[in-house]
């Protein structure tokens, strides 16, 4: 499984009623609440075993599934 | 001025700050007059069409236009309850059955639900409703009105699955504002950053205590809580002076190591109400705001919003436990047998056409007999420290509180037992890692049960795990044992 794919299938654990790819205002359109925030965030952190800072936490990080990827890449190398 | 309805604080307000902002958003603003002319529409509106002392539903975001509908509803003589839209149907449908509107006012884009959930009430648009005020009508709500009418009725979760609706009058907020505004040292014009829903009591005092100093709400939107930085951003932006928070809110900055020295110098109060608050956050906010006034509070819906507080006096160790403090005026605590009872004029009336449980949890005082005096029995348990100071000391039943919303444990047991396939089920709450723990026996199709749930129970209440179990703990007597299923799912390293 490719990190989207890991990424996608994180994503629906958390929210099975949205289709997260093609989607790009997340946060900012409403689509994911703070509940939805702070699961997909635990779930990220499993899935691939990164820790995001509280303080890292950027609305722009989670508005699509471009921005949760590049995000993961940055947390992975650092 | 011998306050007899809210509203005479509007009128206050118009008059001598009619320029002032009163209610703020982001991209919207609208003056002390301009809330006073809006909120009588609405008032006219309503009054040409329902009854005085009828209950009115408000199905709208959290804006400005909200608070000139409730406002409205306050001047036809009737009282609100505002309606959380991100609720599933069902239970806006529980509520609304309860309640029985005499009129939905609601916002264009929640339409279709609101015609779903109105049965025979009076459908009002709010962007429909015309600007014209009928000052002879308004007159005649006003002379029929005394200060024991309702002015509010605020829904909280119930053990047996159906959700209590809180009465409040006008006397309790009004008594509850006055001593409010005095004990917390607001000053007029003062600006309160808003974080509570309207449908959560937390916004009473934001509501009308920014009223009563002719002050401004401005109202927080709900996203920048998700983001330490943009809500940080937006604090000094907005240069709010004030906030009445869940411990949650203040937990979730505190925590991001975004608060520094000077980072808010407008910030002069920081009041929590609604959980328990952490030392380690409270001590966080200090080392930052040092000269801020920290006001710990607490009480249930049924008082209003506050019957105690306490104001930050002295250092606590990050492991201490933050006193509730003293009762407020107007107010009186009794431990009996341990548990939090609290009485005097803020207390409601009680549960919304619900006798049987207002009998349960509204009743004579037993240890003074003689007098009648009806005390609420809050659940919560509490005692006194050697300063005489209270202390909270947790729940004796299966209450639990998240992120400031108040939980019956027995209601999302509820959801689950009625869900397809299960047998048995039991819930818990793992307040260190913020999990609701649910465990059922029998073999239901677990997206079916998910898509029940949801179908059930607003957010904050569905479990975050789900455990399926081949046999439940019981206790002796025979009931299900939350403590040994916990147990058993810490030993098994069952929760993540």
């Amino acid at each position: 499984m490719d990190d989207r794919e890991k990424l996608l299938s994180a994503l629906k654990e958390v929210r099975d009623d949205v289709d997260f790819e093609g989607q790009y205002g997340l946060v900012d359109e409403g689509v994911i609440d703070s509940l939805d925030l702070t699961q997909i965030i635990a779930a990220l952190d499993e899935a691939f075993d990164i820790h995001i800072p509280a303080g890292e936490i950027e609305p722009e990080n989670f508005n699509s599934v471009d921005a949760m990827l590049a995000m993961v890449q940055r947390y992975r190398e650092a | 001025m011998s306050t007899r309805n809210v509203l005479d604080w509007l009128s206050d307000a118009a008059r001598r700050s009619p320029d002032a902002a009163a209610f703020e958003q982001p991209e919207r603003k609208i003056t002390w007059k301009q809330t006073e002319r809006r909120a009588r529409a609405v008032g006219s509106c309503l009054a040409s069409r329902i009854p005085p002392q009828s209950p009115v539903l408000i199905l709208m975001e959290k804006s400005p236009d909200c608070l000139c509908a409730m406002l409205g509803a306050a001047y036809a003589g009737c009282f609100y309850t505002p309606l959380d839209s991100s609720m599933p149907e069902n239970r806006m449908r529980l509520i609304a059955e309860t309640l029985h509107p005499a009129a939905v006012l609601y916002e264009e884009k929640f339409a279709e639900t609101a015609k779903r959930i109105a049965g025979d009430a009076a459908l009002l648009c709010y962007a429909e409703i015309p600007d014209e005020v009928n000052d002879a009508l308004l007159a005649e709500r006003r002379r029929g009105h005394i200060d024991n009418d309702l002015l509010y009725v605020l829904f909280t979760s119930g053990s047996t699955g159906n959700p209590k609706g809180v009465s409040i009058t006008h006397r309790s907020v009004i008594d509850f504002v006055e001593w409010a505004c005095g004990a917390l040292r607001l000053p007029e014009g003062l600006r309160f950053g808003s974080q509570a829903p309207f449908y959560f009591d937390n916004s009473v005092l934001d509501i009308y205590c920014a009223m009563r100093m002719r002050g401004s709400l401005y109202l927080i939107p709900k996203g920048d809580f998700m983001f330490p930085k943009r809500l940080l951003a937006r604090l000094q932006d907005a240069q709010i002076d004030t906030v009445f928070w869940v411990p949650s809110a203040l937990t979730a900055l505190a925590k991001a190591d975004v608060l520094s020295p000077g980072c808010l110098p407008e910030l002069k109060r920081v009041f929590f109400c609604g959980e328990v608050m952490p030392c380690a956050t409270l001590n966080r906010w200090k080392r930052a705001l040092p000269d801020a006034d920290y006001v710990n509070m607490y009480g249930p819906t049924e008082i209003t919003d506050v019957c105690a507080w306490y104001r930050v006096d002295r250092d606590f160790l990050d492991t201490d436990s933050l006193p509730i403090g003293f009762p407020c005026e107007n107010t009186r605590i009794d431990l009996i047998n341990g548990e939090i009872c609290v009485g005097g004029t803020c207390l409601s009336p009680g549960y919304y056409k619900a006798p049987e449980k207002t009998a349960a949890a509204f009743v004579q005082n037993p240890l003074r007999p003689q007098i009648p005096e009806i005390i609420y029995r809050t659940g919560d348990l509490g005692a006194y420290n050697e300063r005489g100071e209270l202390m909270f000391l947790g729940r004796r039943d299966s209450q639990i509180k998240r992120s400031g919303y108040r939980i019956e444990l027995g209601e999302i047991e509820c959801a689950l037992q009625n869900a397809p396939g299960i047998e048995l089920c039991c819930c818990y709450y793992d307040a260190d890692k913020e999990k609701i723990v649910a465990a059922y026996t029998g073999n239901p199709d677990e997206k079916a049960l998910k898509a029940a749930l949801k179908a059930a129970l607003p957010k904050y209440m569905l479990p975050d795990i789900l455990l399926k179990r081949e046999i439940l703990p019981r206790t002796g007597s025979g009931k299900i044992d939350r403590l040994a299923l916990r147990r058993e799912a810490e030993r098994e390293h069952l929760i993540p």
